[in-house]
């Protein structure tokens, strides 16, 4: 496409911007000299997808490598798709203008499973089949990343070869063959043959699955030498990992245009019911100096004025003090504000706080996740109410005025007493404030608490647990806010259908692909978005296939039930999660890592050896 | 401290590129140009920068005005063009440094050219509708109220040039605070009766009510 047609096309379009590339630090490589072209693609809106920092470290990464160009997609919002589909032009790489049909792979992060529907528009409207087997030659080859390949099963059909965990070394080494695959003018097949032998790499194809009568699976064999169980890649160390010395700047606002600085992976939390804490393991850090330079690099380079430091638990990290002063010594000189999202509320210590506030005052938010004692327990947060109500007290005579707390319901064992033990502890946080000699001056406080509808997911203790049914979640919803006395208090949570319909797709298995395959035949598209989502579509198809959304979301699973991801390994054993899930069932809380090592497996993928006594035994 | 004037061209994609997220590209370009500019000292320090006159999402302009302040003496106009020059984003073209003469109130008249697709006979009734003695426009108000008037007395200067799939119109309008006419005002009338297609709006050169260049 030429500028002149993309001229055309964004006529009466809303905010062109994110469509026509050409922002600061973006890469343009000679296509003619190029061997391998890389579409990066982000199923969502550009605002979504540009601030999202895999996709940062993946275009910096894969464009470091001689011979190959990546370029950034996105999804078009139906005003652009309209005047799209009628100029017969499908969706294009930002920095070529070329559309996807040109790319020797597209690939598309994964974070969220509602995004599946939007992948598949996204490859529809450019005029790619859809259907692995559809499409023979080795290029236009599908590939995906980020979190939801822990479970590829419902979009395992669409998607020709898969990345498990960290992707810095496997794409590697997954671009590296394709380039030398491709040169030798190798089948689709022969180059798939050899990339299921890469670390980290899953090819669904190469792997059938049987059921039993009553709809579960039997079994998942790999149908040629593949290996039995993929392993998910990590890095290894992460003070010499890639990482981009700078990042491309958008020109419109994006969700989070800033600075992003990552200080570690994996988390030693061991929450019961969160993904990304059991998937990341085992916790590497990286040095407060490397993060330091790192942070600095990209500030000088992109202009922002804003830093995030990036993980899963910034308090966790070991360092963080020395880390603050490692920033502060040049943050400071150069008006940077840090923002520090993912912060634990019982390491909010008011030096912390201090140092901090000390560029800027950003929003407060603590993520409780349950009300009561004995339901943070269940899900192993281990927070007490006195920890939480002192870093509210903190954080007010800071002179924050706006606490927002996320909480979830519908979590494993949750009664009603727990669900009104929610608005009682907002309530102690609004009392909390008044009865402050000291608290700011002709200020209200307020409280807004955010509820989210549990959705249990894989490779977690909760991955057996049956959904609470949408009927019981509007009930406890309800409940919560009938129980409210106070206007100080706001409660808002997200559409509980999107909640359901994320329980099926986490869980789901290859039936679900026809399915997918009907959702993307009627056109489903932005589903993760509220006033885009039709539910009646998914219900029908749903229908159509005689498949039921109960099956996937509400039935309570066996211990012994083989699930649709037991093929995947990563890193925490299975044993391990069972463990935590009886513990759970009794409101017993396990350690944090540091504490006391629960013996998850994960370490054994460390190649320096864990330090970890019980883990050596383990092995 | 001293002020200084940026004169830059906006080309190509930049046109996409709306005004307010321009104040926010050109706070990151003087950052990545590491330049000594004066901060504001509120409670959120930032560039102090200031932009003569706004830019309609989609034209192009070759004269588009950005003032700052250099707090280090030692550094020269022309440093602090070569420091710019190398932090652009592409699109936007460092035209010149220059320290500033005149206030940006005293701006009064921008040029437009305005590329346009059109056949034969939509080139001959456009013509004839921008040479008649008046024409009415519609124009919303800030209180969301429509209100007409005759905008031809407003066009300071008109001139055609035909090209062989369409016109190219010079257009010399007021701008700046006092009064401000965006070209679209009349083109969108126009529109509503002849059918034809805008390829390009290009903002030019700015000047001072003595037709004076901006400077």
């Amino acid at each position: 496409m030429t500028e002149k047609q993309l001229d055309l096309l964004l006529k009466g379009v809303q905010k062109p911007g994110r469509y026509t590339g050409g922002e600061y630090n973006q890469v343009v490589k000679d296509k003619e000299k190029v061997d391998v072209r890389f579409a990066f693609c982000f199923p969502d809106t550009y605002e979504i997808g540009m601030s999202h920092l895999g996709i940062k470290i993946l275009y910096s990464l894969l464009n470091s490598v001689e011979g190959v160009w990546c370029e950034r997609a996105f999804a078009p919002l139906p005003d652009m798709e309209e005047n799209m589909k009628k100029a017969g032009i499908g969706v294009w790489g930002l920095e070529s203008l070329d559309e996807l049909k040109c790319f020797d792979v597209i690939g598309f992060t994964l974070q969220y499973e509602m995004c599946y529907t939007t992948m598949l528009h996204m490859l529809k409207i450019s005029d790619i089949p859809l259907l692995s087997s559809e499409r023979k030659g080795l290029e236009n080859l599908v590939v995906a990343g980020g979190p939801c390949t822990c479970n590829l099963e419902p979009v395992a059909d669409f998607i020709d070869l898969a990345f498990l965990g960290d992707g810095e070394d496997s794409m590697i080494e997954f671009i590296n063959l394709y380039k030398d695959y491709k040169k030798k003018g190798a089948s689709k097949q022969d180059f798939l043959q050899a990339a299921a032998k890469i670390n980290g790499v899953y090819i669904p194809s190469f792997y059938d699955v049987s059921y039993n009568d009553d709809g579960t699976v039997k079994e998942v064999k790999p149908n040629c030498d593949a290996p039995e169980k993929p392993q998910k890649a990590i890095v290894q160390d992460l003070d010499s990992m890639f990482f981009p010395e700078t990042f491309v700047v958008p020109y419109i606002n994006t969700v989070f245009d800033r600075a992003t600085a990552e200080v570690f992976r994996g988390c030693i939390r061991g929450c019961r019911f969160c993904q990304a804490g059991m998937m990341t393991r085992p916790v590497r850090e990286k040095s407060p100096q490397v993060v330091s330079d790192q942070a600095k690099s990209l500030c000088d380079s992109t202009g922002y004025d804003e830093l995030s430091l990036c993980s899963l638990s910034t308090s966790d990290y070991t360092k963080i003090e020395e880390l603050l002063c490692d920033l502060l010594d040049w943050t400071e000189k150069d008006k940077v504000n840090i923002s520090l999202p993912s912060m634990r509320i019982d390491a909010f210590s008011p030096e912390l706080l201090e140092k901090v506030s000390k560029v800027r005052k950003s929003g407060l938010t603590f993520a409780p996740e349950a009300g009561s004692q004995r339901m943070r327990n269940v899900i192993n947060k281990n927070l007490d109410e006195d920890v939480i109500l002192d870093s509210c007290k903190i954080a007010f005579e800071g002179g924050h005025t706006a606490v927002k707390l996320y909480f979830m319901l519908g979590l494993p064992t949750e009664t009603m007493e727990d669900i009104e033990a929610i608005g009682e502890l907002a309530q102690k946080i609004v009392d909390l404030f008044y009865e402050m000699p000291n608290k700011p001056k002709g200020k209200g406080v307020q409280v807004s608490i955010s509820l989210a509808t549990f959705v249990p997911k894989p490779h977690t203790p909760f991955q057996w647990f049956g959904q609470n049914e949408l009927e019981l979640v509007r009930k406890k919803q309800q409940h919560l806010v009938e129980h409210l006395t106070t206007k100080k208090i706001q409660v808002s949570w997200h559409e509980s259908k999107t909640s359901l319909l994320e329980a099926v797709l986490a869980r789901g298995d290859r039936k679900l692909n026809k399915v997918m395959l009907k959702l993307a035949e009627s056109n489903c598209n932005f589903d993760a978005w509220d006033e885009y989502l039709d539910f009646e579509k998914w219900e029908k198809a749903f229908e159509e296939c005689g498949l039921s959304m109960e099956f996937y979301a509400n039935r309570q699973r066996e211990f012994d039930e083989v699930l649709p991801w037991d093929h995947l390994d990563y890193g925490v054993t299975k044993e391990f999660l069972i463990r935590e899930m009886k513990k759970a069932e009794k409101a017993e809380v396990t350690k944090n890592c540091r504490e006391k090592c629960a013996g998850c497996g994960a370490n054994k993928m460390l190649e320096r050896g864990t330090d970890c006594a019980k883990c050596k035994v383990n092995l | 401290m001293r002020n200084v004037r940026l004169i830059y061209k906006k080309q190509g994609r930049a046109k996409y590129i709306s005004h307010l997220d321009m104040n926010r590209l050109m706070l990151r370009v003087i950052k990545r140009a590491n330049l000594p500019v004066w901060f504001t000292e509120g409670f959120n320090p930032h560039a102090f920068i200031t932009f003569a006159l706004p830019l309609s999402l989609g034209f192009i302009s070759e004269y588009d005005i950005c003032d700052f302040r250099i707090v280090d003496d030692n550094f020269s106009n022309q440093d602090v063009k070569e420091a710019l020059e190398k932090c652009m984003p592409e699109g936007i073209e460092v035209v010149d440094i220059i320290e500033p003469l005149m206030k940006v109130k005293e701006l009064c008249f921008a040029q437009f050219e305005l590329q346009i697709e059109c056949d034969e006979n939509a080139k001959k009734t456009l013509i004839e509708f921008l040479n008649k003695d008046e024409i009415i426009v519609e124009k919303m108000t800030k209180k969301k109220q429509i209100k007409t008037f005759d905008v031809k007395p407003k066009i300071k200067k008109l001139s055609f040039e035909e090209l062989e799939n369409g016109l190219k119109v010079s257009l010399l309008l007021p701008c700046g605070s006092e009064d401000n006419v965006n070209p679209m005002l009349i083109f969108d009338e126009a529109a509503k009766n002849i059918s034809f297609d805008i390829d390009l709006v290009k903002r030019g050169k700015l000047y001072d009510k003595n037709m004076q260049l901006f400077h």
